[in-house]
């Protein structure tokens, strides 16, 4: 064992005093103590202060009221906190959500609609059909069979037969081939009475009615593509019913 | 009335904790095994659990936060925080780990905070109730009752927390579980998240320093007499 001198003991002294040395270097603290009388006093002195300092914080009594309103604050607030924490669509902040979520969706819709519209447009050229059967020659399909119903009247009821040119029509722009086999569609349901003056083909959509079959011509984007459709001459019943038999066909023409 | 349901239901819930709490045998209540099955429970949501580990640690808690910040209003705001962010963050707590030292470190660093809040010095003085009391703790031991003696020992008190007071965060943290709560070296340096060479050193020169306040007073008081 070696032997301390005074200066390393008395760094040693405050930790022999409270027991944080063991072993080996307590023994040497210990024996050093038993040697130096002034070593001795300097651990009196640690001894009293700490006696002292714990004397001085001894923890009070807080009494059970203080602690049971420690626990109902925290309590209280882990409460409320949980109740904020619940998610709820009446809630504020999920209220705000919600609303923005339908404020995108609504303008991602608008802007779809907004760009395929000028795509198309962009894309596609007008189609008209026209025709040089009068409009009062082309009664709605609805009208048709009432008994004594004006023809003319009729079709200027229908927007989309009526005729703002006069002889030839325009049909709203139809720029796809779906749109225009739905127009040519809607004509044949229309019931293009035969007239002595047939359609001709007179521009990219012609209309021909003969006196046995209505014939429909449609010419989409494609220059190559026609679309034909022939519909057989409607045959009055004498009840005044009548039978619709449509046989479209597209086919090429170069 | 939610709110009124809500105080309801923690009263009926302090009452059946409180009770179920005599039931316990002391030795239970001490074991890590008793914090390993109220933390589970508590982080399942259970706050029934979580109320009956405020109960079991409570008093060591408002203690430490007492000497850290010498004050009972700031003691008891410390608690409540302390006990906030250990819900907060239980679910962080490891299994298997000794949950009081978790606990206690919360309670370190709370204190901390709230002392750097307070000021840079973290010198807060002691309430004089808290002070009266202290005072006639000390009037009924083995001192003498004559007034002047009492008003010296009053100071010789107040000055001997002020000392801790004005010692640094981690030393004085250290001194407070090593010599104030009882906790050994090793204990102090799992609650400090240090080592306990370092904890030892801490201690040291905390004790220095205390002593060195100490022998001031001595000499004070031998020149009062």
């Amino acid at each position: 064992m070696r032997t301390l001198n005074c200066k390393r003991a008395a760094r040693m002294i405050s930790l022999y005093v409270a027991g944080d040395l063991v072993g080996a270097p307590e023994r040497e603290v210990a024996a050093h103590l038993a040697a130096c009388d002034g070593c001795r006093r300097l651990a009196e002195e640690f001894s009293e202060s700490r006696s002292l300092l714990t004397e001085a914080c001894a923890s009070p009594e807080f009494g059970a009221e203080f602690y049971a309103g420690i626990r109902h604050a925290v309590l209280g607030e882990i409460a409320s906190d949980q109740m904020l924490a619940k998610p709820s669509l009446f809630r504020p902040r999920w209220l705000y959500a919600t609303a923005f979520a339908a404020v995108i969706i609504v303008s991602g819709v608008i802007l779809q609609h907004f760009v395929s519209n000028r795509r198309q447009s962009t894309d596609v050229p007008p189609v008209t059909v026209q025709s040089t059967s009068q409009p009062s020659e082309v009664p709605s399909p609805r009208k048709k069979h009432e008994p004594g119903g004006a023809p003319g009247a009729q079709a200027s009821k229908d927007p989309a037969l009526a005729n703002p040119h006069g002889s030839s029509r325009h049909f709203a722009e139809a720029r796809q081939p779906d749109a225009l086999l739905s127009q040519a569609a809607l004509l044949s349901a229309a019931q293009i009475e035969p007239a002595s003056q047939a359609s001709t083909s007179l521009g990219p959509v012609a209309l021909e009615t003969s006196s046995q079959i209505s014939r429909i011509e449609i010419q989409t984007a494609d220059p190559n593509i026609r679309i034909i459709w022939l519909s057989p001459q409607e045959s009055r019943e004498p009840d005044g019913t009548k039978h619709d038999q449509d046989h479209p066909e597209t086919g090429n023409r170069k | 009335m939610e709110v009124v349901k809500g105080t309801m239901a923690v009263e009926m819930a302090h009452i059946f904790l409180t009770d179920a709490q005599e039931m316990l045998p002391p030795a239970s209540v001490e074991s890590a095994d008793y914090f390993t099955v109220l933390v589970a429970r508590a982080r399942a949501g259970d706050e029934i659990a979580f109320e009956r580990i405020m109960l079991a640690t409570e008093q060591r808690v408002v203690s430490i936060a007492w000497r850290m910040l010498g004050n009972r209003d700031d003691a008891r705001d410390a608690a409540q925080d302390v006990y906030l962010r250990v819900f907060k963050y239980l679910g962080r707590f490891r299994a298997g780990e000794d949950f009081r030292g978790w606990l206690y470190r919360i309670t370190i660093n709370v204190c901390h905070d709230f002392a750097r809040k307070k000021g840079a010095t973290g010198l807060t003085q002691f309430d004089q109730i808290d002070f009266m009391q202290e005072s006639a703790a000390l009037e009924t031991g083995s001192r003498s009752a004559d007034p002047e003696s009492l008003a010296l020992q009053e100071q010789q008190l107040a000055l001997i927390r002020s000392a801790l007071q004005s010692l640094p965060p981690k030393e004085r943290a250290a001194l407070v579980l090593r010599d104030l709560e009882g906790f050994s070296t090793e204990e102090v340096a799992h609650a400090l998240g240090s080592r306990p060479v370092t904890v030892r050193s801490q201690v040291s020169s905390a004790r220095a320093k205390i002593k060195t306040y100490c022998d001031k007073l001595s000499r004070r008081k031998g020149a009062a007499q």
